[in-house]
């Protein structure tokens, strides 16, 4: 599973990457979109990168997700290099893509159903799963008629379904509103803190929920984008909504804000 | 029940139109007094589907016959067609510039050609129902497939599906829409096919019992099957909506 360099760590890195380059073709040159990042997640950990929009963060879950190599570096998911990510690692991107002409139920064993897993063992492994999802009693409606937090919900118990080690959010919560959004993160958090340990590498440009979701978050400067802080949140979890008005939080908050503001300002 | 009163209603206009002028029609003949072979009234029209109930069915059936035939051949072919274009590109360059140029060709020109090579009969007719019918089918299609959320092929990559699974479970449902809309133009171009093939070269059909009759200034039966042939078109068109809504119940709803 590790790999092979001897060196023991404590915690198991199940995102690791070093040096990671990447450039992508913009009309007649190169645009240098990542530059020398790294970085890493251990296992059940949440980290979040944050950044202005067109840092890269795009492209680096793409990397990540194995639809995308990189010029340079190294790139090391559980084990499998960037080469062989594809299929091995979970994807939820921005928009919910679920499918409207399967209802819910079908909608969230998709992946399973392209792991070959037969559609009545999916359904019922997925049955298990509908209650905590918020979802019980919606199985048979099409996407059309869910508000979008539960398309949002159904989307991540596709995602989760797939059974990957680590799984990729690209801004899973950006299209729902203020209220709705917070009720999510909290039901995320408990949702993995309880029983699934999977890691998570979510990219947003929202402050406040990464502080709020993640064990370590990222914050990642404008194009070319690099790593240009890391801040560990020492909250305890598990966490409420009530520790974004602590102190605490507020200075790491406005620390990480006026970094992304200032690095924005004379880019 | 409420929407069938409300299809009433959504109708009720265009039924009125009709009828003034049906109306109108009846009367302007018998005004100016127009004689039966130049202009016969709806009523005389009318009792002509009546009377020769018998004459018209044996070549309703007939064309019938021909446009569902022609029709389905054109729906599979087309399907498989466009299916092989979206899969893939080599195909797509080799046979969309062709399927494209078959269009240019009048199938006016051709139907007695088809009349020289096969012959009379129920076969060239179906021909020209399924050359003239094909063609929304496999546009519409290929659209559909092609109409993919390309973010949609990124979640089945990052899923592990292969390009098959990626066909099977996200183009193919995805064109469905489009292929029912090319369905309703197909089928209507379908009636007018066999019209044509009919017309070039027959001994049935309601395309041939025109030509029979005019000249015999039994324009009453020319317009009886003008009658017929309209009607067939509606009723297959409906057919074809109807069987979209069974097909796809989940566009209920989406959008109106």
């Amino acid at each position: 599973m590790l790999s092979q360099s001897g060196k023991s760590v404590q915690a198991k890195k199940f995102v690791e990457i070093d040096g990671l380059s990447r450039a992508v073709k913009h009309g007649e040159d190169f645009l240098k979109v990542l530059h020398d990042v790294h970085f890493y997640a251990n296992q059940g950990e949440i980290v979040s990168i944050v950044g202005p929009s067109g840092c890269g963060k795009s492209t680096f879950l793409n990397i990540l997700a194995g639809l995308d190599q990189p010029d340079s570096g190294t790139v090391l998911i559980s084990g499998i290099e960037s080469d062989d990510l594809l299929g091995n690692v979970g994807y939820m991107q921005q928009k919910d893509l679920l499918l409207p002409w399967r209802n819910v139920l079908s909608n969230v064993i998709l992946g399973l159903e392209i792991q070959g897993i037969p559609k009545k063992v999916a359904r019922l492994r997925a049955s298990e799963f509908m209650e905590d999802f918020g979802l019980s009693g919606f199985e048979n409606d099409y996407p059309h008629s869910l508000s979008g937090g539960m398309r949002q919900r159904a989307a991540f118990l596709r995602t989760m379904l797939t059974d990957r080690t680590v799984f990729l959010l690209d801004e899973p919560f950006s299209s729902l509103d203020a209220l709705n959004r917070a009720s999510l993160q909290q039901w995320l958090l408990g949702l993995l803190s309880g029983f699934w340990n999977k890691t998570i590498v979510m990219v947003t440009h929202d402050v406040e929920e990464a502080l709020f979701l993640s064990d370590r978050v990222y914050v990642m400067s404008p194009r070319p984008g690099t790593i240009q802080k890391v801040v560990d949140c020492p909250f305890v979890k598990p966490r409420n909504r009530d520790i974004v008005n602590t102190p605490d939080f507020i200075e790491i908050k406005s620390d990480i804000l006026s970094h992304l503001l200032g690095e924005g300002s004379h880019a | 029940m409420r929407n069938f009163w409300q299809l009433i209603i959504d109708w009720t206009p265009a039924f009125l139109i009709v009828i003034s002028l049906i109306f109108a029609w009846e009367i302007g003949v018998w005004i100016w007094e127009v004689p039966d072979w130049l202009l016969p009234p709806p009523s005389a029209i009318g009792y002509t589907l009546y009377d020769r109930a018998d004459l018209l069915a044996g070549h309703t059936i007939v064309t019938l016959e021909e446009v569902i035939i022609g029709f389905l051949i054109a729906v599979s072919f087309g399907f498989l067609l466009a299916s092989c274009i979206v899969l893939s590109n080599m195909m797509e360059k080799a046979l969309y510039p062709i399927v494209i140029a078959s269009q240019t060709v009048p199938i006016i020109v051709i139907a007695p050609m088809l009349l020289v090579w096969i012959g009379y009969g129920l076969a060239p007719k179906v021909i020209v129902v399924a050359l003239i019918s094909f063609f929304p089918v496999v546009v519409n299609t290929v659209d559909g497939m092609k109409s993919v959320d390309p973010d949609l092929l990124r979640l089945m990559k990052t899923m592990g599906a292969s390009k098959l699974s990626f066909y099977l479970k996200i183009q193919l449902p995805t064109s469905m829409p489009y292929l029912f809309s090319g369905l309703r133009v197909a089928i209507a171009v379908s009636v007018i096919g066999a019209v044509i093939g009919e017309w070039v070269g027959s001994s049935q059909g309601l395309g041939y019992l025109m030509i029979r009759s005019k000249p015999q200034f039994q324009t009453e039966l020319v317009f009886a099957s003008i009658v017929i042939l309209s009607t067939m078109g509606v009723v297959l068109f409906a057919s074809i909506v109807i069987l979209e809504r069974l097909a796809l119940p989940w566009r209920r709803g989406q959008k109106q």
